[in-house]
């Protein structure tokens, strides 16, 4: 399954969806990271969120001034939003089987960018990812999981994407903005021509 | 046999033992042979261990059960595999390890040079003793140490090879060949006769290492004899690559290796042109990598290599992958610790009697002095504890390396310029250097084995206050900071002008932060330059000026670019060496009429055709596959043109063009011949003009604002 990297997922609004089901997966170019700095900035006046991010795609900055806008106690809501980062898919490995199943929100950002790696061998980025997803199946159990993916860099490892897709109990994708209806001309080109004559 | 003695300048695996190139003190080159058994480590899972141990035993392997140290988890029950044979370990392992992924291996991976140098306490360039009965080694006894900062020079017979021209441009027809006082050229047509030359005089001179331009591209592969000294042994080639590094696509290009003496191609050597063989030799003396490794591969390269033999000598295993992930942060302790160095930006104008200075190695300072290792945790890594524990593996590996280079820095410093030793001191300095400035970044690389982002951090948060602190410094002294970059200060204060004034503020904040410091010079005036876009913006690290000496400094303008062709990066620097002329600053407008000459008269003889047509080539590199650019750039329309000549491309790799007149505006180079009547002049006299007015341009309007008294 593939998704086109030319439109920005701008319209995606993840929360509703992620309320009701364990796990979601949300495919877009920049592994979602502007609706994932919304919803994480929603959630987090909820109650604590965790965020596992493998592709250095968190934006503290933005997540900040988002919660800035929602409330005066930003401090609070910070405190609130736990981050690890993996920088290879052997740390993201490491980082799922290490994090507790709890009873509050995990976001993944970016789940495959270390699996794009072309130093991993495709069949070792397999089955490090079958591990991983065992290990999103233990969180989803407890609380709703959100995965993001960014598009593969080589159609080679596509297979990942699909893997991933495979376990979702939904998927999300960025909306295609529907073509503006044009009106179509009064006259065509040469019957106005043929007008001129 | 009596002991010999002399320099050991190759060494790898042979089919049963490992084979060892001495050069002798008698001047022999000595091929000699040693058992060298190599063990490696698997743990996890028992009952995979005792499945991999069913596996293994039958494979001529020594096992055994041990218990080793890891850095992060500390003790692991570990099962040991002593392979006989260094050669079958890459296979042993990768049936092992396709078999058994999920068990974690240590030691697998380690460049034999570094586990001989664990193993014997010498290394590769190294003086030994060898006590050998007939060609094989007995015992090995090392005679000198990596840190000595006057190693006894290696007596290499050095043959260079270098085409007429770059073969990319047009096919070479001569090489040069030079060694000791014989310098030549031999036609490279017919082709056969070229090699049966080229072969005498590699059997006749039999040179320790060839120096080519061009050699791992063009010439070595294309040579049909074995240009290496073991006949036994067929060259190692290893094919181009692309891979994504530090954020951009990196090429890399074929490469050719040789056994028994060393190839270097200038033109595909790491850093080459910054520090030439000398600084490759230091570099490859205290990494214990080979000369040709070190040579091809970037700097951090060595600092792994140097960790891992740290590892090595203190037992520590190594990791085959790293997997120690990030502690969790909450989102505001996320935005205080991933922060970079301290930036304090610059007054926009120019500015008469600045000092520079700069702290020396600062961030591998702090790794030392703070003792900041991945494996710390807790206050070490916020700073607050300075010594008071075991040292860590980095700051380990580190000292010795710091200590190096300061001391032969103190050494140049005392030479004069002139001296014939300063070249070398400055080259070896310098290589030292690029080890310690990607040390810090090695922290936190994701592949590096002995990494951690925290570690990463602290050291980045340690920086930004000391140099606060030498802020405060230098303003209780009375002196104005009018720019500060990560690890250095611009300051000023009324009757300090020559270098002595500024060693009390050097002192007191050496005194206060405990880290080095040193001043860079004095300048005579200095420009700080403001934003292309919006004048009023100051830009980081965007600077020009003359110091004391007339020695001119740049950053962040053209000449620093590396896609500035030759012609407009020598009319910027011409531009720059005549206002440098200038004494003072109220001098400088006296110097633009001629400045402004200079620029016209390169642009006449552009226009008149006199320029070389190797100073218009600009030099691009493709960030991504050329059918992926949704509007080509010169480069990807340099490509194109390659690829229709039939010539392959790949990511990362440097195109090099001309601008043209008309469709496509651009002529690749190498790909048939230039009409240089197409040129697109009038580019070019646009570029130069542009490269000369960010000079001038700038400091007519800097000098009328000062002399306006308009301070931003």
């Amino acid at each position: 399954m593939f998704f086109q990297a030319d439109s920005y997922p701008v319209d995606m609004d993840i929360l509703p969806a992620f309320r009701s089901t364990s796990l979601t997966v949300a495919c877009a170019p920049h592994a979602a990271r502007e609706p994932v700095s919304q919803l994480a900035a929603a959630l987090a006046l909820r109650g604590p969120l965790t965020i596992l991010d493998g592709g250095n795609r968190f934006q503290p900055y933005r997540v900040a001034h988002l919660l800035r806008q929602k409330t005066v106690d930003v401090n609070a809501a910070a405190k609130r939003i736990f981050i690890q980062r993996a920088f290879t898919c052997y740390q993201m490995l490491a980082l799922l089987e290490n994090t507790p199943a709890l009873r509050q929100p995990y976001i993944i950002l970016d789940l495959l960018a270390t699996f794009y790696d072309d130093h991993v061998p495709a069949h070792e980025a397999r089955r490090l990812l079958e591990l991983c997803l065992m290990q999103v199946e233990r969180l989803s159990q407890s609380a709703p999981v959100l995965i993001t993916l960014a598009p593969p860099i080589t159609p080679e490892r596509g297979f990942l994407v699909d893997t991933v897709c495979a376990r979702a109990s939904q998927i999300l994708l960025p909306e295609i903005p529907a073509q503006a209806e044009t009106q179509l001309p009064l006259f065509t080109s040469s019957l106005s021509l043929s007008t001129c004559h | 046999m009596a002991p010999l003695t002399g320099w050991l300048i190759d060494l790898y695996p042979n089919e049963t033992d490992l084979a060892l190139w001495l050069l002798a003190d008698s001047g022999e080159r000595l091929l000699l042979r040693m058992d060298f058994p190599i063990t490696f480590y698997a743990a996890g899972d028992f009952s995979a261990l005792r499945q991999a141990w069913r596996f293994l035993r039958d494979k001529g392997v020594i096992l055994a059960r041990e218990t080793r140290r890891d850095l992060f988890t500390g003790e692991r029950t570990v099962l040991a595999a002593t392979v006989p044979r260094p050669a079958s370990l890459p296979e042993l392992f990768a049936e092992l390890s396709a078999a058994f992924p999920a068990l974690d291996y240590y030691d697998a991976d380690v460049p034999l040079p570094l586990r001989f140098a664990a193993r014997t306490g010498g290394g590769l360039l190294g003086r030994c003793r060898i006590d050998a009965t007939g060609n094989r080694v007995a015992a090995i006894e090392a005679l000198d140490s990596p840190w000595e900062l006057d190693p006894q020079p290696i007596p290499l017979r050095v043959l260079e090879l270098s085409p007429d021209v770059d073969p990319a441009l047009r096919p070479p027809g001569r090489l040069r060949v030079k060694y000791g006082r014989v310098d030549y050229t031999i036609s490279l047509e017919p082709f056969q006769s070229f090699e049966i030359a080229l072969h005498a005089t590699i059997h006749q001179f039999d040179p320790d290492l060839i120096l080519s331009d061009y050699g791992d591209t063009w010439l070595l592969p294309r040579l049909t004899f074995n240009p290496n000294r073991d006949p036994a042994k067929d060259v190692l080639s290893r094919k181009a690559e692309s891979y994504f590094a530090y954020g951009q696509v990196v090429y890399r290009g074929s490469q050719v290796y040789l056994f028994g003496r060393w190839h270097i191609d200038r033109k595909n050597a790491m850093l080459f042109g910054e520090y030439g063989l000398e600084g490759v030799l230091e570099q490859a003396r205290v990494t214990g990598l080979g000369v040709q490794e070190m040579a091809r591969k970037s700097p951090g390269a060595g600092i792994t290599a140097m960790q891992m033999l740290t590892a090595l000598r203190t037992g520590v295993l190594v990791p085959v992958v790293k997997q120690q992930a990030e502690s969790a942060k909450t989102l505001d302790e996320l935005i205080r610790a991933d922060k970079g160095g301290m930036i304090y930006q610059p007054l926009i104008g120019v500015h008469e009697h600045v000092a520079q200075i700069d702290f020396a190695s600062m961030y591998p300072s702090i790794m030392v002095n703070f003792n900041i290792s991945p494996e710390k945790k807790g206050p070490a890594l916020s700073g607050a504890t300075i010594g008071s524990e075991v040292e860590g593996l980095i700051p380990q590996t580190l000292r010795p390396l710091l200590e190096k280079r300061l001391a032969l820095k103190r050494r140049l410093a005392e030479l004069d310029p002139r001296d014939c030793r300063a070249k070398s001191l400055k080259a070896r300095a310098a290589a030292l250097k690029w080890l310690l400035v990607v040390c810090f970044g090695y922290l936190g690389y994701k592949n590096a084995r002995f990494g951690k982002i925290e570690s990463h951090e602290a050291v980045t948060s340690i920086s930004r206050e000391l140099l606060l602190q030498a802020k405060e410094t230098a303003e209780e002294l009375g002196f104005t900071v009018l720019h500060m970059y990560i690890d250095c200060l611009f300051v000023q204060k009324p009757g300090c002008e020559q270098a002595a004034d500024f060693s009390p503020l050097l002192a007191a904040i050496e005194q206060q932060t405990g880290i080095p410091i040193a001043l860079e010079g004095v300048y005579r005036w200095v420009a700080f330059l403001p934003s292309k876009r919006d004048k009023r913006i100051p830009v980081p690290n965007r600077y020009f000026g003359v110091f004391l000496d007339g020695e001119i400094k740049y950053r962040g303008i053209e000449l620093r670019r590396h896609d500035t062709p030759p012609f407009v990066a020598k009319v910027q620097l011409a531009v720059l060496q005549c206002l440098a002329g200038a004494k003072t600053l109220a001098q400088v407008q006296d110097y633009i009429p001629k400045a402004r000459e200079i620029v016209e008269h390169s642009n006449r003889e552009l226009r008149a055709g006199r320029v070389p047509l190797e100073d218009l080539v600009i030099t691009q590199r493709l960030s991504r596959d050329v059918n992926a650019y949704k509007f080509p750039s010169p480069a990807a329309r340099a490509a194109r043109q390659w690829i229709d000549a039939g010539k392959s491309v790949a990511p990362g790799q440097v195109m090099r063009f001309v601008f043209t007149r008309g469709k496509p505006g651009v002529w690749a180079a190498g790909v048939g011949e230039l009409d240089e009547r197409t040129v697109d002049v009038g580019r070019y006299i646009r570029l130069s003009e542009s490269a000369a007015g960010t000079i001038w341009g700038a400091l007519i309007e800097l000098i009328k604002m000062v002399t306006d008294g308009f301070h931003l």
